[in-house]
């Protein structure tokens, strides 16, 4: 049986919305050549944060209907999303993670423990913000960001890139 | 809650948000306490210690009476609002991101997060 996609309701309800999410991914597509790949590096977290970015990529939230996807590996990433508070041991790691990205490259700090320490900020391991160790192009605040804050938070980053030379 | 939640969900037809663009099927966000604001100009006559409460330091008083918060900074855990409900208020807001450490200071005046988008 061949689905007929016209005689689906649901779609014709849908189609704008889907209009304007496919040109969204277009316009990552043109800045960045293809899809956004997003890299995702814990560096000290509680873990609130990392409930917060995996519930992006659930049925409700599905940011890869804007054309973002999340990836293994740092060598295939444009964005790096950083949660937590930095820890010493993990403060050459970011440095490594972020070395080893393609450029151009964007770095969103996610979380108030990325962008200033929280509650671990007079905490002897911890190392410092985000942004003292690697440029951050968007800051979202929050504890943690609600999935819509992050979605926000990426595309700012993205907006920012447009029509930059590489970094 | 959750039976309208579900009742909303079911009935506009569609799962995903449609986040960033337009009106959300389900506007629920609206009720989210995602970060504090400042809706009116602290009024009080001596300097006060509002920034004492606030256990990541969020809240400061710079020349002693214009208060500002750094949302950047502020875990919402919600005492300002409890203590100082006349300063203090919760948004809804989910666009709070910005693209400098400085934008996410917020003041009293106009009462507007800075935001980049």
């Amino acid at each position: 049986m061949v689905f007929d996609v016209s005689t689906d309701s649901r779609n014709e309800v849908q189609s704008d919305w889907g209009s304007m999410e496919q040109r969204m991914a277009q316009r990552l597509r043109r800045i960045f050549g293809h899809s956004l790949n997003i890299r995702h590096i814990d560096v000290g977290s509680c873990n609130a944060c990392e409930s917060e970015v995996l519930s992006l990529s659930n049925p409700y939230y599905n940011f890869h209907r804007l054309g973002l996807f999340f990836t293994a590996s740092p060598r295939h990433a444009d964005v790096l999303l950083v949660t937590g508070a930095m820890t010493h041991a993990m403060e050459d790691v970011l440095l490594t993670t972020y070395t080893a990205m393609p450029q151009p490259r964007l770095v969103v700090a996610t979380g108030v423990c990325a962008i200033h320490g929280g509650l671990f900020r007079e905490s002897p391991e911890f190392a410092g913000p985000v942004d003292t160790t690697i440029p951050v192009d968007a800051y979202i605040p929050g504890c943690p960001p609600t999935p819509y804050a992050i979605i926000n938070g990426i595309l700012q980053a993205v907006d920012r890139r447009k029509g930059k030379k590489p970094c | 809650m959750l039976a309208d939640w579900l009742r909303s969900g079911l009935s506009s037809r569609r799962v995903t948000t449609t986040y960033p663009y337009g009106k959300e099927a389900n506007p629920i966000h609206r009720n989210w306490r995602t970060v504090p604001v400042i809706v009116s100009a602290c009024k009080s006559t001596m300097p006060c210690r509002c920034g004492d409460f606030c256990p990541t330091q969020a809240i400061t008083c710079p020349d002693g009476f214009a208060v500002q918060i750094d949302v950047g900074s502020c875990i919402g855990c919600g005492r300002c609002v409890n203590l100082c409900p006349q300063v203090f208020a919760w948004s809804g807001d989910v666009t709070v991101a910005a693209s400098g450490r400085r934008r996410l200071i917020s003041v009293a005046d106009g009462g507007e997060m800075a935001r980049g988008i």
